[in-house]
C-alpha cells in the first residue's frame, strides 16, 4: 500500500514535470519543471531497490545535466519579449498527443503483455554491490566502448564550444 | 513484496524533499500567477526606470563566454565516469586484478582525452574575455 | 590470447589511430595528420582483407565479453567497405580541407572514431553494445556536421540532426528494453531461439521492441516519415563530411539491420513486410520528389540517397518474403551506391575546393569544356547512380528487382523501376548542363593531382563492376562481388 501511494505521487510529479516541461514559455520554468521529472524518476528507481541508478540519476541528470541547462539559461538570459513566438502552441500540443495516440496505445499493449509474474529477486538485488558485479563481469565490452563513447563526446564538445584563437577577429 | 528502500530510514526523508520540492514548486507557479493577476498595473515612465545614483543606466551587454558551456559540458563527462567507479570502488576486492585492469583501461582511455583537453586549452581560464 | 587479440586487430588500430590523431592534433600539420589517419585506416583495411573468407564464424574474448563481439565475413565485408569509405574520404578531400580555414586536426579523429563505432555495430551481436557502437558513430558524425561553427547553415543542421538523431536514438534502447523484457537476454542469439520457438503471446512484446529499434534505423537512413532532416543536414555539412555520411554512415545501418532481420527476427519478417512495403512506397514517391524539386547539385544528392534507401528497402522487404537473393542484394547494392555516390561528393568537394559559392545546375553550364575529364567521370557516376546498363548501379538495381520479384512483390518492383525511370531526369539534366551548353569560362589548365586520379579509379570500377567481365582474374567483377555478397550473408546464417 505504501509503495503503491509513493509510486502515484512519484508518478503525478514525473507527469506534472514533463507536461510544464513542454508548455512553459519561460525556459528557466521549463528547467525546473525537468529538474521536477527526474527527481521523480529517481524515486522511481529508488522504489525498485535499485541503489545504483538513484545515485547515477541523482549525479548525472540532476547534478549535471540540470545545471548545465539552468546555467546556459541564466547567462543568456533571454527577455521574456525576445522569446520566439507560439501564437497556437497548445493547439498544436493537441495536435502532437492526438498524433502519438497509437504509439502509446502501442506501448500500452507492450506493458499488459509483459509476464505478470516476476523471478523473485535474490539477496541484494539492486545494490551497489551486485550491479558492480554484473556492469564489470558481464558487460565488459559495453563498458569499455562507453569510455570511447565519452572520449568522442568530449572531444566533440570542444572542437563545437571552443572559440578558436585564431578566429577571433 | 517487502521493499529494502521503502524501510529504510533514508526513504522517507527522499520521498520528503521530493514533496517539498513539488510543494515549493507549486508555490512558485501559484505566487507567480497571483502577483501577476493581484498587483496594479502602472506603467508610469519614471516609476519603470532603474535607480542608479543618479548616472543613466547603461544596458549590460549580456555576452558570456561559450568557455562556461565547455567547462560544464566537460563536467558532466568527467561526472559520468566517476559514477562508473563508485560500484567498482565497493566490489574492488571482489573482482581483483581483472577488474583493477578494466577499469585502468576505462580511465587510461578517459585520461587521453584530459590530455587532449589539456593541451588544447580547453581548461585554461585566460583566454577568456 | 594472443590468437583472440589479433581477432580485434582492425578495431584497436582503428581507435588507436583516434588516439594517436588527438594527441597530436596540435603539433602536426594537417597533411601530415591526413597521413597518419589514412595509414592506421589502410592497417586495418589490409588485415581486413588478408582475413575475409578464410575465418571461421567466431567470439573474441568468449570468456570476458560474452558473446557480443562476432567475427563472420558479413562484418569483415562491412568492416572493408568502411575503412575504404574513411580513407577514399580523406585522400580525395586533401585539397578541399586546405583550402578551407576551419578544419584542425580534431576532424581526423573524429572520422576514426565514427569508423570505430560503425565496425563495433557490424561485429556486436548484442543490443546494447549496438546501441553504443552506434551512438559514438552518430556523435562524432554530428560533431562533424557542424564543424564550419561560424557557418549559421551548418550549425542549424548540425541542432536539427542532433536533436532528432538523440530523440529517435532512445527509440533504440526502448526496443531493447521491451525485448529484454520479454526474452531476458539482450544477445542477439537468445532472442533469435526465443523467437523462433513462440510462446504465442510474449512475441507481441518482441514485435513492438523490434518495431522501436526500426524507428531508430530508419530514421538514420533517412527513409520517408522520418526523412525531413536529411535534405537540410546534407547541405549544411561540410563536403567532406556529406561524402562521408552518404557513403559511409549510411552502409553502417544496413549492417545492423540486415544482422538483426537476418539472425534475430528471421520468423518475424512476415510482420516486418507489411510495415516495410508501406515505408518503400513512401520512401521511393517522397525521395524522388525531394529530388526532383532542387536546384543545387549537393541538395539533389541528398534527395536521392533517400530514393536510394527505398531501393534498398524494397529488398529488404523481400528478405521476409522468403527471396533467398535479397540479402545479398542489398549488400551488392550498397557497394554500388558506396562506390557511385562517393564519387560524385567526391566530385563535387573537388570542384569546391576552388570556389565558395553554392553549386546548382546552373554552374554547370558547360562544365564539360572547363574540364572534360571530371565532367567524363561524373557523367559516368550520375549514369551509375540512375541506373543505366553497363554501369555498376545497373545491376544492383538489377539484383533489387529481381528479389522483390522473386519474392512476389511485383507492384513494388514496378513502383522501383518508376522511380528508376524519374531518377533519369535529375540525373541526365546535370549532364545536359556539363554536355550541351556551350561554356561562359574559356578552357585553363589545372594541375594533375593525386584526388582527380582517385576519383578516375573510382570511375573505372564503377564501368568494371557494371561491365561484369573479370578481365583479370584477380580482381573480381560483378559476379565476383555478388559472389562475395553471398559469401558474407552465408556467414551470417551459419551461426545459427
Amino acid at each position: 500500500m505504501l509503495e503503491n501511494s509513493i509510486f502515484v505521487l512519484l508518478a503525478l510529479f514525473l507527469l506534472l514535470g514533463s507536461a510544464g516541461m513542454v508548455g512553459f514559455k519561460q525556459t528557466l520554468f521549463s528547467a525546473i519543471s525537468f529538474m521536477m521529472a527526474m527527481l521523480a524518476l529517481a524515486g522511481m528507481f529508488a522504489l525498485l531497490d535499485n541503489s545504483f541508478l538513484f545515485l547515477a540519476q541523482i549525479m548525472v541528470s540532476v547534478g549535471a545535466v540540470v545545471v548545465l541547462s539552468l546555467l546556459v539559461i541564466v547567462s543568456v538570459n533571454v527577455k521574456e519579449e525576445n522569446l520566439p513566438k507560439e501564437p497556437a502552441k497548445f493547439r498544436w500540443m493537441l495536435f502532437a498527443v492526438v498524433l502519438v495516440a497509437p504509439l502509446a496505445i502501442v506501448i500500452y499493449k507492450a506493458l499488459t503483455y509483459m509476464p505478470h509474474t516476476w523471478a523473485k529477486t535474490g539477496e541484494g538485488y539492486g545494490s551497489l554491490k551486485m550491479m558492480g558485479m554484473t556492469l564489470f563481469k558481464d558487460w565488459v565490452l559495453p563498458f569499455e566502448i562507453v569510455s570511447v563513447l565519452l572520449l568522442a563526446a568530449m572531444v566533440g564538445a570542444i572542437v563545437i564550444a571552443r572559440k578558436e584563437p585564431s578566429n577571433d577577429a | 513484496m517487502e521493499h529494502v528502500s521503502t524501510t529504510s530510514p533514508y526513504f522517507g526523508v527522499f520521498v520528503l524533499f521530493v514533496i517539498t520540492f513539488g510543494a515549493f514548486y507549486a508555490t512558485t507557479v501559484a505566487a507567480r500567477w497571483a502577483s501577476r493577476a493581484l498587483a496594479r498595473k502602472d506603467t508610469e515612465k519614471l516609476k519603470l526606470s532603474i535607480y542608479e545614483c543618479g548616472p543613466e543606466v547603461t544596458k549590460q551587454p549580456n555576452r558570456i563566454s561559450t568557455q562556461f558551456y565547455l567547462f560544464a559540458l566537460l563536467f558532466l563527462l568527467f561526472d559520468v565516469e566517476v559514477v562508473f567507479m563508485f560500484p567498482w570502488a565497493i566490489d574492488f576486492k571482489l573482482l581483483g586484478w581483472f577488474g583493477f585492469v578494466e577499469m585502468l583501461m576505462f580511465i587510461l582511455l578517459l585520461t587521453i582525452g584530459f590530455i587532449y583537453a589539456w593541451k588544447k586549452g580547453a581548461l585554461e581560464w585566460h583566454n577568456i574575455k | 590470447m594472443f590468437e583472440q587479440l589479433f581477432l580485434i586487430l582492425p578495431m584497436a588500430i582503428v581507435v588507436m589511430g583516434a588516439f594517436v590523431l588527438l594527441l597530436l592534433s596540435k603539433t602536426f600539420s594537417l597533411d601530415k595528420l591526413n597521413l597518419v589517419a589514412v595509414f592506421f585506416l589502410s592497417l586495418s583495411f589490409i588485415i581486413e582483407i588478408l582475413r575475409f573468407g578464410t575465418t571461421t564464424v567466431c567470439y573474441s574474448f568468449p570468456e570476458i565479453f560474452g558473446k557480443m563481439y562476432i567475427i563472420d565475413d558479413f562484418s569483415i565485408l562491412f568492416d572493408l567497405m568502411f575503412t575504404a569509405g574513411a580513407i577514399l574520404t580523406l585522400l580525395i578531400n586533401t585539397a578541399y580541407f586546405k583550402s578551407r580555414n576551419y578544419y584542425n586536426g580534431e576532424y581526423f579523429a573524429l572520422i576514426l572514431f565514427s569508423v570505430f563505432g560503425m565496425m563495433i555495430l557490424a561485429h556486436s551481436n548484442e543490443l546494447v553494445t549496438a546501441f553504443i557502437a552506434l551512438e559514438i558513430a552518430s556523435l562524432s558524425v554530428f560533431a562533424l556536421v557542424g564543424y564550419h561553427k561560424y557557418n549559421k547553415v551548418s550549425s542549424e543542421a548540425m541542432m536539427k540532426y542532433m536533436i532528432l538523431g538523440s530523440m529517435t536514438g532512445a527509440f533504440f534502447i526502448l526496443g531493447t528494453a521491451f525485448i529484454y523484457g520479454a526474452v531476458g537476454s539482450t544477445n542477439l542469439e537468445d532472442i533469435a531461439a526465443y523467437v523462433n520457438v513462440p510462446a504465442e503471446k510474449d512475441l507481441v512484446l518482441v514485435l513492438i521492441g523490434g518495431i522501436f529499434i526500426m524507428v531508430t534505423i530508419l530514421f538514420k537512413m533517412g527513409a520517408v516519415p522520418f526523412h525531413s532532416w536529411v535534405v537540410d543536414v546534407y547541405q549544411g555539412a561540410p563536403f567532406p563530411v556529406t561524402m562521408f555520411m552518404a557513403s559511409t554512415f549510411k552502409i553502417a545501418l544496413f549492417a545492423i539491420a540486415l544482422r538483426l532481420s537476418l539472425i534475430d527476427f528471421a520468423s518475424l519478417n512476415i510482420v516486418w513486410s507489411e510495415i516495410l512495403q508501406v515505408i518503400t512506397v513512401l520512401t521511393l514517391i517522397g525521395g524522388s520528389f525531394l529530388a526532383i524539386t532542387q536546384k543545387s547539385i549537393k541538395r539533389m544528392l541528398a534527395g536521392s540517397s533517400v530514393v536510394h534507401s527505398g531501393y534498398m528497402l524494397i529488398a529488404y522487404s523481400s528478405i521476409g518474403l522468403g527471396s533467398d537473393m535479397a540479402a545479398p542484394a542489398i549488400m551488392f547494392y550498397l557497394i554500388s551506391y558506396f562506390l557511385s555516390a562517393a564519387g560524385a561528393f567526391g566530385i563535387l568537394s573537388f570542384i569546391a575546393t576552388g570556389s565558395k559559392k553554392m553549386m546548382t545546375y546552373e554552374d554547370f553550364k558547360g562544365f564539360s569544356e572547363r574540364r572534360p575529364y571530371l565532367s567524363a567521370m561524373m557523367a559516368i557516376f550520375m549514369l551509375s547512380l540512375s541506373g543505366f546498363p553497363s554501369t555498376i548501379g545497373f545491376l544492383g538495381k538489377f539484383y533489387i528487382f529481381t528479389s522483390a520479384i522473386e519474392s512476389g512483390q511485383i507492384l513494388l518492383a514496378g513502383l522501383g523501376i518508376v522511380t528508376a525511370f524519374i531518377s533519369v531526369y535529375y540525373y541526365f539534366k546535370l549532364i545536359a548542363m556539363m554536355y550541351f551548353y556551350p561554356s561562359t569560362d574559356q578552357q585553363k589548365k589545372f594541375p594533375f593531382d593525386f584526388s582527380g586520379l582517385l576519383i578516375g579509379v573510382m570511375a573505372m570500377m564503377v564501368i568494371w563492376g557494371g561491365v561484369g567481365t573479370s578481365l583479370i582474374p584477380f580482381i573480381p567483377g560483378a559476379n565476383g562481388l555478388i559472389d562475395i555478397a553471398k559469401q558474407a550473408i552465408d556467414s551470417l546464417q551459419n551461426v545459427l
